[in-house]
Formats: C-alpha cells, structure tokens, sequence
C-alpha cells in the first residue's frame, strides 16, 4: 500500500476513524490513543479544549462549549429552523448570513473552523496509532446532505491538513460495510438515525456492485430532537414555576439539562425506568426525577413516525415495493433505541439487522472504501447517486433541472439556454437544488455572471451549460457562449460557506500559530501531567536516597518548586520546559527505582496516573 | 449522420498490448484503459445495434462489465490521462445507461441521431389525443382522491405506453431504410410529444398505486 487514506465519519455528537489494516477494517483506538471522540468543543480565548475533555467541561464552560454544530455547516441563518437562543453558547450571524460560533469580543469560529478542530484531533490520534503521517482521508456525510453542506465539510478537512480524498454517504458507508461482512445480494434499506440528522438509502448489491438506488432524510432530525423533547418533560417534571421552556436558563442549566437528558436516553435504551438528581445552581435547585420506558416512548413516537415517512418516499423514489427489501441495516446511535428498532422491524415486517455495531459501521465502510482508493483490493464498487435535482433559474423564476434526482454519479449533463434581451451581453445563471417546481421553494447553491458575449439580438446566443458532478457528489458548473465561445465555470462556492480566499487565510493563519495553538490546546493535558509528576514523586519520595546521590535530590527538590509554580501560572511554554526537565532530572531515580515499565510511567505520567507509583 | 455510424464492429487492437479488443474502452487482457479515437454512441458503447427496440438485460450486462473496470475508484492511484479517462467514461456509461433504459428518452436520443437539428419541443399531439389525456388525467384525479385506483385503468395508462413503444420502435425501422425521410420523422417527434403525455399519466398512477401498498 503507497499510502494511507483513513476513513472518518464526523458526526453530530461523536465522531471516529477506522482503518483497513492486513486483518481487515477496525476503529482506530487503542488503550493510549482514540479518535473516538464527543464531536463538543470548548472555545476560550487562550484554551481550546476538544473532544472528552470538552464534554467533561461542559457545565464548568457552558457558554464557551459547543455541539452540534455539524447542523451550521453550510447553512446560513435562515436554513436553521431551530431557536439559536436555546444553545447554551452564542450564535452570531456574519456579513453573508453566515453563522459564527462564539462569544463575539472574544473569539468567534465559523462552522467549518469547529469541524477542522475536531479533524485534527483525529488526524493526530490516528498518527500517534499508526505511527505514519495521515494527510488523507475518507469522510462522510448525511445522504440528505446538499452541495453546500458537502463543500463546507471538505474545506474543513483542508483547515485541519486533511485532504478528504472523497466524501460518501454515511448510509452508502454503511452498506458497504455490511456487503463486504455479510456477503448478502439483493435490496436492503440503510436506515441510519444519528445524533442530528436522519437517513434512509435503499441499495441494490449486485456481485460486486453496489448501488444505491435512492436515498432519502432530514438533515435537521436526530438524537438532537429526542434531548430537545426530553428536556420539555423534564421540566415539566420539575415543575418549578421559575422554570418553564420558553424563560430564558442561563448557559449552565441548558447545559446541565441536555446533559441529564443524553443520561436518561441513554439508560432507558437497557432499563425501563431512569432515576436522576437535578441540581441547577442558578435557581438553587435539587430534585430527583423519575422517567419510565412509556414516557419515553410517548415522546418519540412522532419522531420516529416521521422518520418512516422518509422511508416511505425512498421506497417509492426506488420503484419498489416494502416486501422487496430483504435486509435493514440499522445505523447510528439513536437508531438502538428499543421503540425505534421495534417500529422500524414492523413496517418492514423483518428483524432490523444489528450485528455490525451502528456506531461504528459508516467508519469502517469509509476506511474500506479509503483501502480502495489507495490502490487496495478491487472487492466492489460503490455507485452513489445525486440525492437531490440540480439545476437553473429560467425566465418566470422556473426551476430547470439539468442532472435529475437519482442519477449516479459521476453525471454530466449539457443543456442550451438564449438570452431573453436584445444585446444581451451577460447572462447571470443561478444555481439551484431541489425538487420543486420554483426556485423560491428549492435552495440556492450560487450564482455567477457569463460575461462578454457580443450583442446580439435576444434568443440568437447560444449557451451552453454544464453541470458535472463527480465521484465525490460536488457540483461543477460551466458556461460556454457557441458562438463566441465566451466561457465561465465555477466551483459552487456555498453562499454562506467560507471562500476560497478565506480558507487560504485561515491555513496561513494557523501556520504562523501554529506552536502557541499547540501549546494552548495541550495546556490543560501539561497541567494534569505536572499533578501527576508531583503525585508520583511524593509516593516515592522517602526512598529517593536508596537510589539516587544527595546532589540529585537537591537538584529536584529545587525543580520541583520550579515546577509546582509553573504549573499555577498560565503559560503553557514554561511549564512543558520544567515538565521536560524535570524528566530529565527523575530519569536515574525512576531508572533504579521501577525498571523500565515504571521509566516510561515516570515521565509520561498523567497518561495513565495512579497505576504503578 | 456521421454518428449514427457504428465503428463499434470494426476491428479494435489494444494500444498498448495489441490484442484484439471486444469494445473500445479496456483491454482485459492486459488491464489498459483505452483512448478511443472514434466517436461512439450511446447503443454502440454497450456493444448494441443503433436502434429503437433493444434488450434491455445486454444493457445492464453490459454496463456492470465496463463500469467494473472504468470507474474512477480504481484509477485513483494512476497516472492523470488514465484518471480523466476512467472519469469521463464512467460518465458517459451513467448517461448512456440512464438513456438507453428510459423508453422516452432512448426515443429521443436516437431521433437526434438521425436528425440532428430537429427540435423535439416543436410538435404537439393531435387534438383527439389531447381530448382522451384530459379525461385520463380525470380518472387519475378521481383515483387520487379515494386513495386507490383501478386495475383497468392502471391497464390501460401502460397499454397505451406499449403501443407508443411498439409504433416507435416500428417507425425508426422504418427511418433506418430511409434515413432523411421528412414524414417519418415528423411521425416520431409526434409519438414522442405524445409519449410525454403518457409519462405523465404512469408517474401519477405509480404514485397512487405506491401511497395505497404503503399504506396497507
């Protein structure tokens, strides 16, 4: 294998890479290093804080951690439909209708820088596992997802030093997954419910083809919608009449709710009743709640209706029947909801296939997928399909569809369109996405200007355009005048997604921070080792002079008051250089004392403190 | 008309190994994409007679045996020519394939073969047809509202696609003899305008039929 392309499927609230190694396809963790890790990120002015160690932070940073966000990316303040007041951190709306995540005097990051924050978590994880460089990679993506939506996911991968080789749905993900495991042929439906977003795609596998023959969702239904229900009740069952939904709770005690509510959904996935203590500091507050499996099941019983709506339309969009799937695939963490595979199973009469795990499934089919195209085994092929019409505004605001819902990619379609003016010199062409009949009711993906036809009188130029869509499910347009040959192409740039010239920016940017960035990141992980170093030197202290010379154990005692100031003040270079040293100055200690095992622990205490000292 | 001619038949050797090839795109024998010199058309390229009435199984036979060894997925470590040729033919397989199987669309496409400059939108059908859409289209409405439609008419929306089938498949023979004749071609645009109608017709009735099994 010349290289490595990782497979990572970056989630609404968890996300996580796989790999294909000589065994075949596996999550990549082992008991030192994860890139499972919570899609939360906790934004300070001096300190990002990403994955566990955000969540952890959750209610001690309410305003400044943020989730979720894979809603925002590409979306502009008027595709979100949900109220921006009930996220506990603040959502500020930029020049281009764009969203911006943070406090605004302090620090301020679009959607895509987020997503970047948590792709290089992984890339570094990943690194530390397979000890190669990793600069590719698979990522993945709700079926349902529009152009936009798909180009902000790959920007962010270039903001975190990925190249994202090719984005493929998450669905698709998972049904090549199941194919290659299973070994089965025929129709199956991918029903993947996840933290955020709904999908459904139904696929036909065919020797080694497999191809998705429609795919339908909401990009805006998920676990999400269920702590959002869930929240309502438990206020509800608090009943304090200081707190209702609609009065505005302070950061911490959203925080602290969604927190109770992601605990009671999870445990009411194996019990049938969930006992919790609330406690909200801001209304000094302490109550213990009770909510039953029935409750429960009441509330997400719409949910999950509406989900099999969508399933209805793809089965129709598919030209099948029900009775034609032979296998659902059950994807994603809400999807192990009991009521959720129950209903699921009865509508399509058959018992929802759960062997491969839902939450790690569209991982490994990415990685599998990214075996394939670093030149691995040819075991299959993958035909995806365009989930929704693209085409262009004509005369009326009429919606043109140039490449049809459904057709597998890579498509190229190429229509003529005249003017409408006499000397006419430029046609403005406006890019949409939908499958109504007016632009009004489909969404606008960019627009761009053919400039420099010669006057001519209306309806003699001759224009072609193009629309192409690649493997990857991106969209390229192209304008030519035939008689002029005047010519336009674009990238769809997203209308509320960061530009080109944007993207350059940051990346220079975060090149020149790039080590004070590194240093604050790690500075919460500098601080807990430091603790630890101390921790372990007490341990063993009183039997220092069995082993090391009195000019060494000065040598640390004074470090160590070095040390202990460094790791109260809040600069992070100091305190990895006495954290250094003092590795430097415990190395013969730890040597006599433990052997090598205990070296090793010595020094990269804090990793896994409290085992050996 | 040049591009009705098919050189799909004509002897093909492999640039780089010199066997002799069964299409123009890939050389099983020794695992090379293929630059194609000629121009191919949509029948030709899965290796069919430019035709009307065509077996739609070679078809899809046809095209996972290409698609198999063109797609970009196993060109990404090549070179960049054999990159945008695996690209550009899977395109031109998704398209023709999309074309080929779609009844109305096939129609279309091989008129524009014959007849390049004819534009398709131009004709309408006659009035009495019109007349017999209207009052289809009615029953539909009526069907939509209870929620279930008849077997008989579910018959007879594909019967009449059939016969349009049937009476285009008959006329490009016919074109295929006499390949500028004006009438001819006049007919097919008709049936095709017609086509569009009963198009129409089948998504609406697919649609019904769909929402009642759904429902069950």
């Amino acid at each position: 294998m010349k290289e490595h392309i990782i497979g990572i499927d970056l989630g609404t609230t968890n996300s996580l890479a796989a790999n294909v190694f000589e065994t075949g396809a596996e999550i990549l963790e082992n008991d030192r290093f994860s890139t499972n890790i919570p899609s939360v990120v906790t934004l300070k002015k001096k300190m990002i804080l990403i994955g566990d160690e955000a969540l952890r932070n959750r209610t001690k940073y309410p305003q400044e951690t943020v989730y979720s966000f894979k809603r925002f990316m590409g979306r502009g303040a008027k595709d979100i439909h949900e109220d921006l007041s009930k996220f506990p951190f603040k959502i500020t709306i930029g020049e281009r209708d764009n969203i911006l995540v943070g406090v605004p005097e302090e620090i301020q990051y679009s959607p895509e820088q987020i997503s970047s924050f948590i792709l290089k978590k992984i890339k570094d994880e990943a690194e530390s596992i397979l000890k190669v460089p990793i600069t590719k990679a698979v990522i993945t993506v709700p079926a349902y997802f529009d152009d936009a939506q798909r180009q902000a996911t790959r920007n962010a991968a270039t903001l975190a030093g990925l190249e994202a080789v090719r984005i493929i749905n998450e669905p698709t993900a998972a049904a090549i997954a199941y194919g290659l495991n299973e070994k089965k042929q025929g129709k199956i439906a991918v029903y993947d419910f996840g933290g955020g977003t709904f999908d459904i795609s139904i696929l036909n596998l065919k020797g080694k083809i497999f191809k998705v023959l429609s795919t339908n969702g909401d990009t805006h239904l998920g676990g999400d919608d269920i702590d959002h229900l869930l929240v309502e009740h438990i206020i509800e069952l608090i009943n304090d009449n200081r707190i209702t939904f609609d009065s505005a709770l302070n950061s911490q005690s959203l925080q602290i709710l969604k927190k109770v509510a992601e605990a009671i959904k999870i445990e009411l996935t194996s019990n049938l009743e969930s006992k919790h203590q609330i406690v909200l500091p801001e209304f000094d507050l302490e109550k213990t709640i009770l909510v039953k499996r029935e409750t429960f099941d009441q509330i997400l019983h719409p949910i999950i209706k509406q989900t099999l709506q969508h399933v209805e339309t793809a089965i129709k969009t598919a030209k099948i029947k029900v009775s034609d799937i032979e296998e659902v695939v059950m994807v994603g963490g809400s999807s192990k909801i009991p009521l959720v595979s129950k209903m699921v199973g009865e509508y399509f009469n058959l018992q929802p296939h759960i062997k491969l795990n839902p939450e790690q499934v569209v991982a490994i089919g990415a990685a599998i997928q990214g075996h394939l195209l670093a030149g691995g085994k040819r075991d299959f092929l993958l035909m995806d399909i365009v989930p929704l019409s693209l085409g262009i505004e004509t005369l009326g605001g009429t919606f043109s569809k140039l490449i049809m819902k459904s057709a597998s990619i890579p498509a190229k379609v190429t229509e003529t369109f005249s003017t409408s003016a006499d000397n006419q010199t430029g046609i403005e062409l406006s890019i949409y996405q939908g499958e109504r009949e007016f632009v009004k009711d489909c969404r606008k993906l960019g627009q761009f200007i053919l400039k420099g036809i010669p006057p001519m009188p209306a309806g003699l130029p001759k224009v072609d355009v193009t629309f192409f869509v690649d493997a990857n499910g991106l969209l390229t347009v192209t304008a030519k005048e035939q008689r002029s040959a005047t010519e336009a192409t674009i990238d769809i740039i997203p209308t509320h997604g960061l530009k080109n010239s944007e993207i350059r920016r940051i990346l220079e940017e975060s090149m020149e921070n790039a080590f004070s960035d590194f240093n604050s990141r790690n500075y919460v992980e500098f601080k807990e080792k430091a603790e630890s170093i101390l921790k372990g030197l007490d341990k063993i202290w009183n039997r220092a002079d069995q082993y090391i010379s009195k000019v060494q154990i000065e040598a640390i005692q004074e470090h160590r008051l070095i040390l202990e100031a460094a790791s109260k003040d809040n600069n992070p270079e100091p305190l990895k250089a006495a954290i250094d040293k003092m590795g430097d100055l415990t190395r013969d200690l730890a040597d006599s004392i433990m052997g090598d095992a205990a070296k090793d622990q010595l020094i990269t205490a804090g990793l896994e403190e409290n085992e050996l000292l | 008309m040049n591009q009705v001619v098919d050189n799909y038949r004509e002897t093909l050797k492999c640039h780089s190994c010199n066997h002799t090839l069964e299409q123009s795109f890939y050389c099983f024998f020794c695992e090379k994409i293929q630059e194609i010199k000629g121009k191919l058309n949509y029948f030709s390229i899965f290796g069919l007679e430019t035709t009307y009435q065509i077996d739609l199984n070679k078809v899809d036979e046809a095209f996972d045996l290409l698609i198999l060894v063109l797609h970009p997925d196993y060109y990404a470590q090549s070179s960049e020519t054999d990159k945008s040729l695996a690209l550009e033919y899977s395109t031109l397989l998704n398209n023709s394939k999309a074309t080929l199987i779609d009844p109305l669309r096939r129609a279309k496409y091989l008129l524009s073969l014959f007849s390049p400059l004819t534009d398709q939108a131009s004709t309408t059908p006659p009035k009495g047809f019109i007349t017999e859409m209207f009052s289809l289209q009615e029953e539909l409405d009526h069907a939509e509202e209870t929620g279930t439609i008849s077997r008989s008419l579910k018959k007879e929306i594909e019967d009449l696609a059939t016969q349009t089938e049937q009476f285009l498949g008959d006329a490009f023979i016919q074109l295929e003899s006499k390949p500028e004749d004006k009438l001819i071609i006049t007919t097919i645009q008709e049936e095709i305008s017609k086509f569009k109608f009963i198009r129409n017709l089948q998504d609406r009735s697919q649609e019904i039929e769909q929402k009642q099994t759904n429902l069950h």
